[in-house]
């Protein structure tokens, strides 16, 4: 199964799914909730993004904790039918330990939490700009 | 020359931050009450650590991802929830325990009531976690908890009787006024609190927080091969003063205060002074790595940004569950709860967590596409087999040993 | 960059765990995984990800760990373990797909082309 064509080949649950998404700059962006697959016109699915959030995670944990995961969800997004955090697969530059990006993601689905949480809490408590090193 | 401070450095803050409020009560109390009969629990308990600290460094260093990170993508989301739950649980208790001793250390030292101290000592841990640099926080505590190597100056000062000493642990079996039951039990809590899973979650996070690489691969592995057992033997230096001191009169410990009777016995005021900096250091150390823990876990799991090697903003849902997790530990204190009594709960859950932690990353460290060429040698893989069932075995024991014997009694 | 309104998408977690039955309706397992390969399009910079083929094992969920793609990798009790409880795993390539019922979550395929792993 391996090898026989030239180029890498990879278990989708297991090299892609769960696995960390890093960005340009090494900082880690969401782990991979889930992955969109599309059609192509000869049949074939193609891995087409990564999804991630707890939109699509939800339904991943099963049962009535996944059930009550999307609702939450679906509560705390300000759109009516929101979409879950979507990158697209062209930005993929490089598969590991983790998924590496090309591009830094520009939906505000993928990070809406921590930018909330950043600008409501963490932000506001002195010394939260300080540099590390 | 700066390669060997460097290396020096990591030993003894590897010395020096290997005991915690687990390691200090549990085997204060085993001391008092099996003699050095368990002692063979600390050597393997020790070892295990050693085994799988190397490993879960290993893949740190070599594929930059931590150990929360391979629970979830190696047993996938809804296991790797339960396993978080779990791991959460037992790291928020151990927590809670840290901090408690904290303030005990502290009113030992003032008479000051704990309760008093409590807000201040939870207060104190979040800012160093805000504030202070990661490699300032190990450095300092760890250097500082050598004080603890008095318990051993102690044990000497006590002029023992070497040779019983070595019988006792050579011969593991109750004493007359303990049963197997109460043995098994403290086998499971000494073992727990040798290889806490807090540890592997601090150790592998650790190594991503100071941009470990492959490079770093034999400082990493001194540290630990060196550091750890040299550790390990201070809680055996622990266990044998309350052994020389409380086991003949048959006082057994309940209190961090007798704990560190035996070092006033046999060094006087001074000693226990420094026994008292050790409690502090080793204490406040631990809380500081049980919190990151806590946050370590949570944003693995869910893949944000972690971690203090960035600004706090842009790590802010990590930084949020550390303030969560102080005002909890803070809280459930407030309670009046005993941090003796918490201390040695969590030492026994954090048995039964185990093999939760340790199962991935013994898989994980075998996985070429994470480590290279770095996998795991036959000797890591025997050694890791071999624990792996141990901590199975542990696991499974810890609650039943725990309702049978009503938790030692 | 997202696909145009014609295309269909799905999500992989539909497929995965879905039942796989022959096409005389005997039930053969689940999906446990799916093979991906590089594809001929070029999307951005990593090459374009086809799924060529499924894993199917009589276990419903399960991870294999990784035991599945290389025969050597250790620990041995581990992998025996895992071996053990997946010993019915195979694989079939795309190609032997007739049918992707997505809704029940239902896939038809030609149970001749199962091969060993």
């Amino acid at each position: 199964m391996d090898g026989t064509v030239a180029g890498r080949r990879y278990d989708a649950a297991l090299n892609l799914l769960d696995r960390q998404i890093i960005d340009p700059d090494g900082g880690l962006v969401a782990n991979v909730d889930d992955l969109e697959l599309t059609e192509r016109d000869d049949g074939r699915l193609v891995v087409t993004a990564l999804l991630v959030g707890p939109g699509v995670l939800g339904p991943r944990l099963g049962g009535r904790l996944g059930h009550w995961t999307v609702a939450v969800w679906r509560r705390l997004c300000a759109e009516e039918n929101p979409k879950p955090g979507r990158i697209d697969a062209a930005d993929i530059s490089r598969i590991d330990s983790g998924v590496h990006l090309a591009a830094r993601p520009d939906d505000r689905g993928v990070d809406g939490l921590e930018r909330w949480v950043d600008e409501h809490l963490i932000g506001r408590i002195p010394g939260a700009t300080h540099e590390p090193e | 020359m700066k390669k060997l401070f460097a290396v020096a450095l990591g030993v003894l803050t590897a010395i020096g931050g290997f005991v915690d409020i687990g390691d200090l009560v549990t085997n204060a109390v085993v001391g008092s009450r099996f003699g050095m009969s368990l002692a063979w629990v600390v050597v393997v308990g020790v070892l295990g650590i050693c085994v799988f600290a190397e490993m879960s460094g290993r893949v740190a260093a070599v594929s930059g991802r931590a150990t929360f990170d391979l629970v979830r993508e190696r047993l996938g989301p809804r296991v790797g929830l339960a396993n978080l739950f779990a791991s959460m649980a037992v790291t928020l208790l151990t927590f809670t325990a840290e901090i408690g001793g904290v303030a005990l250390a502290l009113e030992l030292a003032t008479s000051v009531n704990e309760l008093l101290w409590v807000p201040v000592a939870g207060v104190a841990i979040w800012l160093v976690l805000w504030r202070v640099r990661f490699s300032e926080v190990e450095n300092i505590f760890g250097l500082m908890g050598l004080a603890l190597i008095v318990f051993a100056v102690a044990v000497w000062q006590l002029g023992p009787d070497w040779g019983d000493l070595w019988a006792q642990a050579s011969s593991p079996k109750p004493p007359a006024e303990e049963n197997w039951g109460t043995y098994s039990y403290y086998a499971v809590a000494l073992f727990g609190a040798a290889m806490t899973p807090y540890e592997v979650f601090f150790f592998s996070s650790g190594g991503v927080e100071e941009h470990w690489k492959t490079d770093d691969l034999a400082t990493m592995r001194s540290n630990v091969f060196v550091g750890f057992p040299l550790g390990g033997m201070l809680s055996l230096a622990i266990a044998a003063s309350t052994t020389l001191v409380l086991l003949p009169v048959g006082v057994q410990v309940d209190t961090l205060g007798q704990v560190a009777l035996p070092v006033a016995v046999a060094l006087g005021k001074i000693g226990l002074a420094v026994a008292l900096l050790g409690f502090f250091a080793a204490t406040f150390g631990a809380a500081c790595e049980t919190g990151l823990s806590v946050g370590y876990s949570l944003a693995q799991y869910f893949g944000w940004q972690w971690g203090k090697f960035v600004r706090p903003r842009q790590a802010a849902r990590f930084h949020l569950v550390l303030l969560l997790s102080t005002i909890l530990g803070i809280a459930v204190l407030l309670t009046t709860v005993d941090p003796i009594k918490v201390t040695e709960y969590s030492v026994v859950f954090s048995a039964v967590a185990l093999p939760l932690t340790y199962f991935p990353i013994l898989v994980v460290a075998n996985d070429p596409d994470y480590m290279g060429e770095h996998v795991n040698g036959r000797l890591a893989n025997g050694l890791g087999t071999v624990y792996l069932v141990l901590v199975l075995v542990a696991s499974m024991a810890a609650i039943p040993l725990m309702l049978v014997t009503k938790a030692g009694q | 960059m997202s696909p145009s309104e014609a295309a269909v998408t799905h999500r992989i977690s539909d497929l995965l765990g879905a039942s796989v039955a022959a096409r005389d309706g005997r039930e053969i397992g689940h999906v446990n995984d799916l093979r991906l390969a590089p594809g001929q399009a070029v999307r951005g910079v990593h090459v374009e990800l086809v799924v060529e083929g499924l894993i199917v094992s009589d276990r419903h969920a399960g991870s294999m760990l990784g035991y599945d793609r290389r025969a050597e990798q250790g620990p041995w009790l581990v992998r025996a373990v895992v071996r053990r409880l997946h010993r019915n795993a195979r694989y079939l390539p795309w190609s032997a797909v007739d049918d992707m019922a997505w809704t029940d979550r239902r896939i038809t395929v030609d149970a001749d082309k199962l091969m060993p792993l």
